[in-house]
């Protein structure tokens, strides 16, 4: 009878152990992504999809092309980083790319690192003679950007003991 | 952080700026200095929203102080607009 009370006891402390084990890891959830993110001052993702949103909307209310009968064909180069940190300008450059794309006011031309992926595609499509001739794009008709656009992203720190300020600057 | 109970909307216009809506909102704060974050909805002809929501920004507004927020809207297709203020931690 005792032998019987005395394992019913540890079947349960093994029990508590288990959900206090089970209890104790890292929470993990989703957060909202278009939340305002202040983990620290390094550059974040409010800071990228602001500066991806001002940039697209004031392009977008420029003359050159809202002021165009029909969409004109642009090249986006690459932004530059001139800030003290590691920022992947790319990911800038391709959300203002899908934002103005989105919008329907300008077309984009072959970008200069995009072209060696734009030559093999034609020349797959001409030169192997698998495709159907009528559905073929055929080379020589490319189109010229007819605007070109750059940008670049530039930091000003300052920090003491207690502040460290980071002013971002994208031209 | 930010409280929007003391945040008032005081003016809050619109215009087609080259073909693209154009909004101006002018909030003020009559509280304590403010954390807050807003966000513009853009509307299209049938009520429904023309593009994904947009993130949310952060603006300051001290005790007293008013501020004006310019939007944009991402497409020439936006013919009305929402406003939405939040706090932020």
């Amino acid at each position: 009878m005792i032998m019987k009370l005395k394992t019913i006891h540890l079947s349960t402390l093994l029990l508590s152990v288990a959900m206090l084990a089970a209890c104790s890891g890292p929470q993990v959830r989703y957060g909202d992504a278009k939340s305002v993110e202040t983990v620290n001052a390094n550059y974040g993702s409010t800071d990228l999809q602001m500066i991806a949103e001002a940039m697209t909307r004031s392009l977008l209310q420029s003359k050159a092309i809202s002021g165009s009968k029909d969409a004109p064909i642009v090249t986006l180069a690459d932004v530059k980083n001139k800030t003290s940190e590691y920022i992947d300008t790319r990911v800038i450059t391709d959300k203002i790319r899908t934002q103005l794309t989105k919008s329907g006011q300008v077309r984009f031309a072959v970008s200069i690192t995009e072209m060696q992926n734009q030559t093999d595609e034609l020349k797959r499509q001409n030169q192997s003679g698998l495709y159907k001739g009528s559905t073929i794009a055929k080379t020589g008709n490319m189109q010229g950007a007819q605007f070109r656009i750059e940008g670049s992203i530039a930091s000003i720190v300052k920090t003491n003991k207690d502040v460290k300020v980071v002013y971002y600057v994208f031209n | 952080m930010g409280d929007t109970d003391s945040i008032q909307i005081i003016d809050m216009r619109s215009i087609e700026r080259n073909g693209i809506l154009t909004a101006q909102v002018t909030i003020q704060n009559d509280s304590k200095s403010n954390l807050v974050s807003y966000r513009f909805k853009w509307l299209g002809k049938n009520g429904m929203t023309v593009t994904d929501e947009e993130p949310w920004k952060p603006v300051t507004v001290g005790k007293g102080q008013s501020t004006v927020i310019m939007g944009i809207a991402p497409t020439p297709d936006a013919t009305d607009f929402r406003f939405e203020l939040n706090q932020y931690k």
